[in-house]
């Protein structure tokens, strides 16, 4: 018999994929700032605040087959792309400097990296988030036609 | 469907054994890095200006960040002393200022200024026998020195023109930045070609010593 690759099982791969997403994001953040020590600032944080749960509530979900994880990982992935939107306008310029709200941890439009040429590290964290939130709206769906 | 957990469980796997190499990669690139910063004449862990001990030659150089008012400082003197005097034209002592402690400041420019007239190590053994007259730790007073040191030889009217010597600030303000760069918060902060004594000890100091001898001069 070949293996039911149905509509929940689709689901379940694009949950996979959103959680190793979130994963790798979580790493790489506490390998910026506890390995290469560069000092997350206030912006940085929002951003971990929303990322370091979905590692987690998506590990969970996956493992359990939870599709109802979805429900706290899309608002919670969310929040985090809304931040690292507003992080990167302000990197890029787009946003003028007096707005952003920093203090001595370390400026949020101060450029600490550009891994190759243009990609800094709120970018990277704005692209993780876009490509959570449209797995984690496929799984969403996926999931809801599989039921 | 029995499989998923499975597959859960070895992604895990696979991302933090990548993130394991990950780190030991940068931290193996970083050692590096130190290790030729500590090999050149001018860098964050030698400046030109320092003090040194032993022979300029030696492949293997001992950074010692020194606060002459501080205790561990003044008990590590002869032992650091001892570790250079024993590997003979092997191993280096750089002495660079962090003088942390209130009036730090001011008995590290009175060693300078011996320095000048090459009197520095005199003047540093000196200092440190006298350090619990001058630096208790409730009232500090580096003005004491003069009259502590006795007879070496120091043109003290001279000394103590030169220590208003704007040089002579400048040497304490290099030192502090690379200090803080290094990450040295306590004194003395030790670093052998550029790699960090981790736990501090006089054991730990030595065998660290002998680790970057035995590897710069393989018998």
């Amino acid at each position: 018999m070949t293996s039911k690759v149905g509509a929940t099982d689709r689901g379940w791969l694009l949950l996979l994929a959103s959680w190793l997403i979130a994963l790798v994001s979580t790493l790489g953040a506490l390998f910026f700032s506890q390995i290469m020590e560069l000092q997350p600032c206030v912006l940085c944080w929002y951003q971990r605040i929303a990322m370091f749960p979905l590692a987690l509530i998506l590990g969970i979900g996956v493992y359990a087959a939870e599709p109802n994880c979805v429900k706290y990982a899309l608002p919670t992935a969310l929040f985090g792309w809304m931040v690292a939107l507003y992080h990167c306008l302000l990197y890029g310029g787009l946003i003028p400097q007096d707005m952003q709200p920093c203090d001595k941890s370390g400026s949020c439009s101060e450029q600490e990296l550009q891994l190759v040429g243009f990609i800094t590290i709120p970018l990277l964290s704005f692209l993780a988030f876009s490509i959570i939130v449209l797995l984690l709206l496929a799984a969403k769906k996926a999931l809801k036609n599989g039921q | 469907m029995v499989n998923k957990k499975l597959i859960v469980i070895s992604c895990a796997i696979a991302v933090c054994i990548g993130f394991a190499l990950g780190i030991y990669g940068h931290l193996n690139k970083k050692s590096e890095q130190m290790g030729r910063l500590a090999k050149e004449a001018n860098s964050v862990f030698n400046r030109s200006h320092s003090p040194t001990y032993g022979s300029s030659a030696a492949k293997v150089r001992i950074v010692e960040f020194f606060d002459p008012a501080c205790e561990t400082c003044r008990a590590f003197y002869p032992l650091v002393k001892n570790i250079v005097d024993s590997h003979p034209g092997e191993v280096q002592l750089v002495v660079r200022y962090a003088p942390f402690h209130n009036g730090s400041e001011s008995a590290v420019k009175i060693l300078e200024a011996a320095r000048l007239q090459d009197l520095f190590w005199p003047v540093t053994e000196a200092v440190l026998k006298a350090q619990p007259v001058w630096a208790s730790h409730a009232s500090p007073d580096p003005e004491k020195i003069w009259g502590l040191i006795g007879d070496l030889g120091l043109n003290v009217r001279k000394a103590k023109e030169d220590i208003k010597l704007p040089e002579m600030q400048k040497v304490i303000d290099q030192d502090l930045a690379d200090a803080e760069m290094l990450k040295v918060t306590k004194t003395p902060g030790f670093f052998v070609n550029g790699r960090r004594l981790e736990n501090f000890g006089h054991q730990e100091l030595k065998e660290l010593v002998q680790a970057e001898v035995s590897r710069a001069y393989p018998r």
